[in-house]
């Protein structure tokens, strides 16, 4: 009986281990789940090109169908190759920018394995536990308003992820909000997560901005400037 | 006998700053309480001076900030009140709209409330609900006095309600119904003459639309203007060229240029390699491990003895 008992508990143990281990990472540092390589690519993970390194954004489609993701224009030169999670390996590569132009600060890179999550890390008592939400839907630039006062999310390589508010749209697809950020988060996408449980609603992918206030387009500038549009699941 | 007055004088005089962020600068929404109810009102002593329906922001210097104090002052009172909680985990909030939404993430208000408010005489914009808190943005040409039982009244409704909350708070916005609905077009307006059109000549650089108050916004090159000789008022003529007077805006001037500053973000240079992510991991699932090994290793040791 107690031999019974006994396995039972080692069984038990074991399970709690092993689980742990395949679900529960922890980090001690916010922005250390960025720094892993994802295959496929989701949004909010680093990358690095010629310029240094910076955070990917979302997924996308363009307008010949094919997928690949969005990120901050300014992190790469045109033909620069871009790696997942830093160049330290030929194998992280991930392609050059498809789509590149100096109208908005936004850049396409196509990569057949990209699906439409971003990861969002969350604290609890100074641990760090990643989660990947799926994006279910985005927010034109005319809808933003409605979110004022809502929690906002963005997560970075740097920073990993922050809380704030939107505040204020820019002429004509820029946003401002009071969301904390440093260098090496530009292309961070930014995103609110719904309260049915149905993922992450997704807003655009930071530029700019200062170490409490930071600037970001608006899905509706790829869409308008580079004919990309951010893929959805379900 | 006078110190002692002069302590509990103070101390009272301290809920009395409660939303006094900053000394040099009120806030841009005055806030009242009545019967449990917020009031949040659009405060134009905020600005420093107004000019043909205009509310002027003058950056010059480092003691304050109009983008960034001004912008945040709705996050501020909503944070102080207990409206928007901080931590990342568990967002609660739904938005209710009064036009019937094709938004997946937007609703449309429950009839009981939307039935309860057109009573009132609300013209209502939006409807944001939190876990402990209701705000209802309204406009400026609706009824901005509710019902001392409106909290009840929002307690009484159905559990399934999900407009059951403790705190209202109602924001009235500075514009009006067909003002705000014209909001975005406005804003667009300004921005494309001060890219390629009249207002580039005037200094103005760019556009914006702060949602709480929901006011459209020019941003101006004080630098530019000096430059130019042009004076401040002349930039506001020429926007107001634009856009017609009864239409209120807010205009900043800035002798600083900070939003020169704030774009783009700086990257992270090549030299700094990414940090090694094993170190970070906190080894707590070794435990159970652990100690189903020592387990396993009891066991062993009572099969042998038997």
């Amino acid at each position: 009986m107690r031999g019974r008992l006994g396995l039972c508990l080692v069984v038990f143990l074991l399970a709690i281990g092993i689980s742990t281990i395949l679900i529960n990472a922890q980090y001690s540092d916010p922005a250390a789940p960025t720094w892993e390589r994802y295959r496929p690519l989701i949004g909010g993970i680093q990358y690095y090109a010629d310029k240094g390194a910076c955070t990917l954004s979302y997924a996308a489609r363009d307008s010949t169908g094919r997928v690949g993701m969005v990120t901050a224009r300014h992190c790469a030169s045109q033909s620069s190759p871009l790696y997942q999670p830093d160049d330290s390996s030929i194998s992280y590569y991930i392609g050059t920018p498809a789509i590149w132009t100096y109208d908005i600060d936004a850049m396409f890179v196509r990569f057949s394995n990209s699906v439409p999550y971003v990861l969002h890390i969350n604290n609890f008592y100074g641990t760090y536990y990643p989660t990947k939400w799926n994006v279910y839907d985005y927010v034109p630039v005319q809808d933003i308003g409605y979110f004022f006062g809502v929690p906002v999310f963005k997560t970075g390589r740097t920073t990993g992820t922050t809380q704030g508010t939107i505040d204020q749209v820019y002429y004509t697809y820029i946003i401002g909000a009071n969301l904390s950020a440093e260098r090496g988060d530009s292309g961070s996408p930014l995103y609110a997560i719904s309260p049915h449980g149905d993922g992450a609603l997704l807003f655009g992918h930071l530029v700019g901005g200062s170490s409490d206030y930071t600037l970001y387009i608006s899905v509706s500038g790829v869409i308008d400037y580079l004919g990309i549009k951010p893929l959805t699941y379900p | 006998m006078r110190f002692i007055y002069l302590v509990l004088l103070t101390l009272l005089l301290i809920p009395l700053n409660y939303y006094v962020a900053d000394p040099e600068r009120e806030m841009q929404l005055s806030v009242g309480e009545e019967n449990g109810i917020y009031y949040l009102v659009f405060n134009p002593r905020a600005y420093d001076y107004v000019y043909r329906n205009c509310y002027v922001c003058i950056e010059r210097g480092h003691g304050r900030s109009c983008i960034y104090d001004l912008g945040g002052d709705g996050y501020k009172i909503y944070k102080r009140l207990g409206i928007i909680e901080t931590d990342t985990n568990t967002p609660d909030y739904r938005i209710y709209v009064s036009e019937k939404p094709n938004k997946s993430y937007l609703e449309p208000i429950p009839d009981e409330i939307a039935e309860y408010l057109s009573k009132l005489n609300l013209k209502i914009d939006y409807i944001t609900s939190f876990r402990n808190a209701l705000i209802i943005y309204a406009f400026k040409d609706s009824s901005i006095k509710l019902p001392k039982n409106l909290i009840s009244k929002l307690e009484e409704l159905p559990p399934r309600a999900e407009l059951r909350r403790k705190i209202a708070v109602v924001v009235i916005q500075p514009v009006t119904e067909e003002q705000g609905k014209r909001a975005f077009d406005i804003m667009n307006k300004i921005g494309r003459e001060a890219t390629n059109g009249s207002l580039r000549s005037f200094c103005v650089v760019t556009s914006m639309l702060q949602f709480v108050p929901e006011l459209v916004g020019a941003y101006v090159d004080g630098r530019c203007l000096e430059e130019k000789g042009i004076s401040e008022r002349q930039a506001i003529d020429a926007i107001r060229n634009v856009v017609d007077e009864s239409y209120p805006l807010k205009v900043i001037i800035d002798y600083n240029s900070t939003f020169s500053k704030i774009s783009p973000l700086p990257l992270e240079r090549r030299n700094n390699s990414t940090p090694t992510t094993s170190s970070n991991h906190n080894e707590i699932y070794i435990i159970p491990v652990l100690l189903s090994l020592v387990a396993i290793a009891i066991l062993a040791r009572r099969k042998r003895a038997i």
